[in-house]
């Protein structure tokens, strides 16, 4: 087993702003802004079992995502992450739920209601979880002039 | 509540206006045939339909791009919840005349792009205001 860097890992305990993306069938690359946790050495996200992002991030064996601070934060690094892509269920919606409350320092408030549309969409297998592998990291740097996107 | 699917992409007139306020973007490209995208945040600005954005000319979305320019272009906000914003653009990348400042810049239409405005959620099914 690999040994990731602290670094990277402390980075995307932090910050759950996160662009998803994945090449589609005519090789042309596909993104989808996501809130995205890092949980058990993974990135994942909740989305939609029969959504197009689903169909598009599974056609691959791999998939990637750039990690990025919320604007105002002082850290200007960015972390592209690209891994083993898969899915998986999430019943009850508890991982669900910890990321749509924000695991980050600077995640936003989800109000409650979402939170709970959330949890019932996963209880009721409407929604599920896709998780990218940290097989390879790199940090890259925010524009110097632009905080974030 | 209603089992009628809300809208939440914003209107053109709304999706001019929201780049316009952008001065930064998340563009992805993909460095081999077949591969998995890269992504950087690049500097932007909005001009007439088209985004315009540079890299570092040694930036790997710089690199991927001069292998196959076809990109894809996010331009979020994400202050709060109901104030998340999107709008997510693919085309080609067609690269502009260069500085010497070790930078490269580029071009793409916008043309008709995927969006969301989640203060739509807010509002009625039916698209009447809330």
């Amino acid at each position: 087993m690999s040994t990731v860097d602290p670094d990277a890992l402390a980075f995307l305990a932090a910050n759950n702003q996160v662009f998803l993306f994945a090449t589609l069938a005519d090789g042309s690359p596909m993104g989808w802004p996501m809130v995205g946790r890092l949980n058990d050495g993974g990135m994942e996200f909740s989305t939609y079992r029969k959504s197009a992002k689903v169909r598009d991030v599974l056609r691959n064996d791999t998939a990637s995502c750039l990690v990025v601070p919320r604007e105002g934060d002082a850290d200007g690094r960015t972390l592209m992450v690209t891994g083993a892509v898969s899915l998986r269920e999430d019943h009850g919606g508890a991982d669900a739920v910890k990321a749509a409350a924000g695991s980050g320092r600077s995640g936003i408030d989800v109000p409650k209601e979402i939170v709970e549309s959330v949890r019932s969409r996963h209880d009721s297998g409407k929604r599920c979880i896709l998780r990218i592998e940290l097989d390879e990291l790199r940090f890259g740097a925010l524009p110097t002039s632009t905080g974030s996107s | 509540m209603s089992g009628q699917k809300r809208n939440i992409a914003m209107t053109p007139e709304e999706v001019h206006a929201f780049l316009a306020t952008r001065r930064s973007l998340v563009v992805a490209a993909v460095p081999t045939s077949g591969g998995t995208p890269v992504a950087s945040v690049a500097t932007a600005r909005y001009d007439d339909g088209e985004l315009e954005f540079d890299l570092p000319a040694d930036d790997p979305v710089a690199r991927a791009i001069a292998a196959d320019d076809r990109v894809c272009v996010i331009a979020e906000q994400a202050p709060a919840y109901f104030e998340i914003k999107a709008v997510i653009v693919r085309g080609s990348a067609s690269r502009r005349p260069v500085d010497d400042d070790g930078r490269v810049r580029y071009r793409v239409a916008v043309g008709s792009p995927t969006s969301f405005d989640f203060g739509r959620i807010r509002q009625p099914a039916d698209g009447s205001p809330p």
